[in-house]
């Protein structure tokens, strides 16, 4: 019998708060919040059993800030720290600092962050391990003169990459020579602004990819399980939009195949806990390493759905020292699920960032294989300094078809009103045929969004209608009067309307 | 309750023009015409700005806020700001694009990078500067022609809720 952690500290904010809190308080320990100035209302806050002040809401001064978490850790006296993602999750100065105070970080040891956390050093690593990367280089370009010699070797289209890089940041496709070297300097800029590191190296670029990943969990025994894949393809601005599992682009032996070289990376690093592998496939289904996340991913609930485990209590078991109670044979993906990630963002002004205070929310709660994993409620203000991810909404179904009708139905009850939303940007895709049939890939939305967007005709005249009936309550009662300089009091107005509406 | 209520009104909506007639033809019965289409509308009232709508046997579940310009709706996950204004004051504001314009910041964030320079061309919704707010990388557009009169602040510069991005004319 392993010991079980009694109170787990959860470095983190938001949805994902929310997620490790619900599954520290079915596992009986008792979640530790912390939280921002700003976040003080936060509903991982409110559902957290404990919750400590971190500092002001610039991330640096709280969620950032080593030494105030170890603080609190030792405060609440935690024995171990859940990261989520973001923040502090692939920081593995962290991970040595809870090492060194005597706390367990709940994900991988310091070593293996380290190597996926420089992408031509990991390049380097599965190259040895035999593991399929993209073609390209597998050091730092040293020069302009080395950058000119590589990129005819690799040839073209070629994308340079930052080697500390991830999220698109300090990255450049170049489809011809003429761009290589004003593609290189403004690559290298980008790569030392967000990285604090300008290296750059090159890979080939593959055309009409698919980003699919394999989650995979492995204890301190040697045990490691792949949980399948997700198709993560459709993304705007190299930022995942929609995942679903299974790949409606794979085959059973891809599938299988990818299984086992995602199990052959985690054994390559010595990986413990949850990782996941990305992969980047081609349109032949020959796929290649991309990177390793690791961390638990935003994801991650989707596999939870199909396998019926639960990511979050196994990151913690196996932390505490359990071993995997399931083996690879054991693990059969039943039905197919889907993510939307909501969030606040208006879609129809180039998804700009929209905070501010949810006025009206209705989460699609009821029915079955619907699950929103939010982070939000009603009167809660959205604050500026932090991601603006919402909510996910997630739906299993014994069928593609199922799980996607049982999206939209979801989609049409969920509310949230007061700021905007990308809630109305997900029927466009989840309609769209080549989404239904599955066929697409990481170009899916760029192309999505030159098409002219159809819908909301309907809607159109149900919000006329809607304010035309408000005016005609208005004027049938005959008590308004056209806004004069002294407008009457709000709550008197709305009372009034709402008596008439009433009467109507 | 009388019936036989008539009633005419005007709307804007994305610079468009929309009548409507609405006629009480009996209690909670309401004849709506909009353009050249006739739909049949009863109306629950759920809350101060939620309206139960039926058009059609259609339902509509509507959030709704009153302002003195006008209306913003909310119907399913889209969002629409009506307005009541008079087409003399829709030519009033088509007049005054042409004048200058300051683009100010919603929300702190750090400038990535500056596309324009002061003195370029700048058409209706090409971008300008990109902002990083809430993590994510944001294009500022400009919202009308003309020239780049002024750019506030320079690339790798934090700017505050409220300043100054740039003046378009």
């Amino acid at each position: 019998m392993t010991k079980m952690f009694k109170k787990i500290l959860i470095a983190n904010r938001g949805e994902i708060a929310v997620r490790v809190i619900r599954t520290c308080r079915e596992m009986g320990i008792t979640p530790v919040a912390v939280y921002s100035e700003v976040d003080r209302k936060a509903l991982h806050v409110r559902l957290a059993e404990e919750a400590y002040i971190l500092g002001p809401a610039k991330p640096y001064q709280s969620y950032l800030n080593l030494d105030k978490i170890i603080e609190v850790a030792k405060r609440a006296k935690v024995s171990a720290i859940h990261p989520g993602y973001g923040f502090l999750a692939e920081n593995s100065d962290f991970v040595k600092r809870c090492e060194k105070e005597g706390f367990v970080f709940i994900g991988p040891p310091s070593e293996p962050m380290e190597i996926m956390g420089n992408k031509t050093y990991s390049r380097q690593k599965m190259v040895k391990a035999k593991v399929p990367i993209i073609p390209g280089t597998l050091e730092p370009l040293k020069d302009e003169k080395d950058l000119g010699q590589k990129a005819q070797k690799v040839g073209y289209p070629l994308l340079l990459k930052a080697s500390a890089g991830g999220g698109g940041k300090g990255m450049r496709l170049v489809k011809e020579k003429e761009e290589l070297l004003s593609s290189f300097r403004m690559a290298q800029s980008e790569a030392q602004s967000s990285f604090g590191d300008p290296s750059i190296y090159i890979e080939k670029y593959i055309e009409e990819p698919h980003h699919i990943e394999i989650q995979i969990l492995a204890d301190n025994f040697g045990n490691i399980v792949s949980l399948g894949e997700r198709e993560c393809s459709i993304q705007r601005r190299y930022q995942k939009v929609l995942e679903e599992t299974p790949s409606p682009f794979l085959d059973e032996g891809t599938r299988r195949e990818m299984g086992q070289i995602a199990v052959k990376v985690a054994a390559a690093v010595k990986y413990r806990n949850a990782g996941t592998v990305e992969f980047v496939v081609d349109r032949e289904k020959k796929f290649y390493f991309l990177e390793m996340n690791t961390r638990l991913q935003v994801e991650h609930p989707i596999t939870e759905m199909v396998t019926g485990i639960d990511l979050v209590k196994w990151q913690i078991e196996i932390a505490a020292g359990s071993s995997l109670s399931f083996s690879q044979e054991d693990i059969k993906p039943k039905g197919f699920s889907l993510e939307c990630r909501i969030y606040a963002e208006d879609p129809d002004n180039n998804f700009m960032p929209s905070p501010g205070r949810i006025v009206h929310l209705r989460s699609p709660g009821g029915g079955l294989g619907v699950r929103d994993d939010n982070g939000v409620y009603e009167g809660y203000e959205v604050p500026l300094e932090y991601d603006p991810l919402l909510s996910k909404l997630i739906t299993w179904g014994m069928t593609r078809p199922e799980a996607i009708h049982r999206m939209l139905r979801a989609l049409s009850e969920y509310q949230i009103y007061g700021i905007k939303t990308t809630l109305p940007f997900f029927k466009r895709i989840l309609v769209h045929p080549r989404f239904f049939k599955g066929n697409y890939n990481t170009h899916f939305i760029s192309e999505l969004e030159k098409e002219e967007d159809g819908g909301g005709d309907e809607e159109k005249v149900a919000a006329l209608i809607a304010a035309g009936i408000r005016d005609y309550a208005e004027s049938k009662a005959g008590t308004f009067s056209p806004p004069s300089k002294q407008r009457e009091s709000n709550w008197k107005f709305q009372g009034r309307l709402r008596n008439l509406a009433n009467r109507l | 309750m009388p019936t036989g209520f008539k009633m005419n009104i005007s709307f804007w909506l994305d610079k468009e023009e929309f009548r409507l007639n609405l006629e009480e033809e009996r209690e909670n019965n309401i004849q709506v015409t909009l353009g050249s289409k006739k739909y049949l509308v009863s109306v629950e009232s759920l809350s101060t700005n939620e309206l139960l709508l039926n058009i059609d046997g259609k339902i509509y579940d509507i959030i709704i806020d009153c302002n003195s310009s006008g209306f913003s709706v909310y119907v399913n996950g889209r969002f629409f700001k009506i307005e009541k204004k008079s087409a003399s004051q829709i030519l009033g504001t088509q007049k005054t694009k042409h004048k200058k314009r300051d683009i100010k910041s919603s929300m702190p964030g750090r400038i990535v990078e500056i596309l324009l320079q002061e003195g370029d061309e700048v058409k209706e919704g090409q971008a300008v500067l990109v902002l990083q707010a809430m993590k994510m990388e944001n294009e500022i557009k400009s919202p009308q022609s003309g020239v780049i009169k002024k750019i506030g602040p320079k690339a790798g510069e934090h700017v505050e809720s409220g300043s100054l991005l740039f003046s378009v004319e």
